[in-house]
């Protein structure tokens, strides 16, 4: 792979990486996200309206 | 009617026959035996499933729901009738080229998108040279490419992997995103990682544009595109990438493609899974006198005319309300298009064309969660005017709805990872908001192990209620 081109890129850091499968950080990221999608849920489910 | 068994007319027939009394009848026409959760064919291309767990007959599930099926291949509409009689009919035909007449009050066209291989020479997984993962048949062709792939890596050989997009015109690059960091994680678990050199190639200007013109999300301060988080994890993961670029020719172990700025360039590979265009699946339509009235239903592109605003416009002048919200054919009040099969009326990304005039610009994604949401609203509608309601009475306008998607970056219960995203509306609304087109706190996206475990959930989850199961009208769409 080009280094010139990933040279700009962001990367994440270790840490970044280390949460990404830390088990109590993911349950609760888990929880998180299913909070988030359903509100998604709401909110189109309103929008799918009776004209 | 229903034309169509995927994931916008399986659900509309669904609710139809739920919401419909004993006296009506639910009839769906599809060509395929199968019901079949696209999303999941990824991990049957990448071996880690096989294509049964994807799949389910459809009817045995159909006659428990007192839905008729039909399998054969919707190839014209009659809205009018005919000499004979006035009530609409669409010809199907099915496998053993037997053609019949199938009568409706009201039709559902939920077929989905036709693959179009053949729009570039030599893709495609039966007379070409790429592989694909758009059915089930072909992921699993495309993993016992790669099984032989890594066969040859741990012989000692260096394999040369390219993942993406085979036209200028394609949509569904989440689709191939996917697949390349599932393909990517897969290498690293079979141990031959430091052997395989993989290339992502796309139709997007920008990485992370996934035909919906990108998006924006609240990070550390900042409003951040969604191409940095894209190209982030592709530098993580040591994945190269070819971006603006319309694939005109597959050979064997080679792609000749051009670039915006109309450069001519090519790519070679070992193993290349490339996703083609899609247009409609080519129904034609008929007057009651027997004359062609395709073009008044159809766009060229071969997609459904329903409700949205059709006129040629610059990007600058594009409105959230160009786009369909009723989904009815404005030819036919019994008409309507749901899922792929309905035409948009322009692409949401911002459109590019090279010096040479070829149109390199992903088109708009009408997959999942709004399919579904689509399908279900024309299904109300619909029984609401068998009711006596005169007009469609439900909507679902992507302008107005938003997303949650689950894209697999790694499939392992405790070191995999998934990029979870929502977007709020799909289709952005710059009047609503000016500044990004869509609510900011609303639109998210981080990637984890516990987007993972939701796209396991989702998997199971959306099978059961396909399967029309108990309680499988409380899983949401």
């Amino acid at each position: 792979m080009d280094d010139e081109k990933t040279r700009y890129v962001t990367k994440p850091t270790r840490f970044t990486v280390f949460l990404r499968t830390f088990l109590p950080w993911q349950l609760w990221r888990f929880a998180a996200i299913n909070l988030k999608m359903i509100d998604i849920i709401r909110r189109s489910r309103k929008a799918e309206s009776t004209d | 009617m229903v034309l169509g068994a995927g994931i916008a007319g399986h659900t509309a027939a669904a609710f139809a026959r739920r919401w419909l009394g004993r006296g009506d009848t639910v009839t769906v026409v599809s060509p395929r035996p199968d019901y079949n959760w696209v999303p999941s064919n990824i991990w049957v291309g990448v071996g880690l499933m096989k294509p049964a767990k994807v799949t389910f007959p459809l009817a045995p599930v159909y006659e428990r729901a007192g839905i008729e099926f039909v399998q054969a291949a919707a190839r014209e509409l009659h809205p009018e009738g005919d000499s004979d009689a006035p009530s609409p009919y669409v010809i199907a035909e099915s496998a053993d080229g037997t053609r019949s007449k199938v009568r409706y009050d009201f039709l559902i066209n939920a077929t989905g998108p036709a693959l179009r291989f053949d729009k570039t020479e030599g893709l495609g997984p039966d007379n070409g040279n790429s592989l694909s993962v758009c059915l089930p048949q072909h992921a699993a062709q495309a993993a016992a490419a790669l099984d032989e792939e890594v066969e040859r890596m741990r012989r000692g050989e260096n394999r040369r992997f390219l993942v993406g997009v085979g036209h200028g015109t394609c949509t569904c690059e989440g689709a191939a995103f996917e697949y390349i960091v599932n393909l990517e994680f897969e290498l690293r678990h079979r141990g031959v990682r430091d052997r395989a050199e993989i290339t992502w190639i796309t139709n997007e200007y920008e990485l992370g544009d996934f035909g919906m013109g990108g998006m924006h999300l609240k990070r550390a301060g900042y409003v951040t595109p969604s191409s940095i988080f894209n190209a982030s994890l592709f530098a993580e993961r040591g994945i190269d990438w070819i971006t603006r670029a319309h694939v005109h020719k597959v050979e064997p172990g080679r792609v000749l493609y051009e670039t915006l700025d109309g450069a001519e360039r090519e790519q070679e590979f070992d193993f290349a899974m490339l996703l083609p265009p899609f247009s409609g699946v080519g129904l034609k339509a008929f007057a009651r006198d027997g004359a062609e009235i395709t073009d008044r239903l159809f766009l060229p592109n071969e997609f459904m005319r329903v409700d949205a605003d059709y006129a040629p416009k610059p990007y600058e002048e594009w409105r959230a309300s160009d786009w369909p919200r009723t989904y009815q054919s404005p030819e036919y009040g019994n008409v309507f298009a749901a899922g792929i099969a309905f035409a948009p009326p322009h692409a949401i990304s911002i459109p590019h064309k090279s010096p040479k005039g070829t149109v390199i610009a992903p088109a708009p994604p009408r997959t999942g969660m709004p399919s579904a949401a689509i399908g279900k609203a024309v299904a109300r509608s619909i029984v609401d005017m068998i009711g006596g309601a005169r007009t469609p009475t439900h909507t679902a306008s992507m302008a107005e709805m938003g997303a949650a998607c689950v894209a697999s970056a790694g499939a392992n219960p405790l070191t995999g990872t998934a990029a979870s995203m929502t977007v709020f509306p799909i289709v952005p609304d710059y009047e609503r908001y000016p500044d990004y087109g869509r609510d900011l706190d609303r639109t998210f996206g981080e990637i984890g192990l516990a987007g993972h475990w939701i796209k396991i959930m989702l998997h199971h989850l959306f099978l059961h209620k396909a399967r029309l199961r108990p309680g499988w009208r409380l899983i949401p769409e």
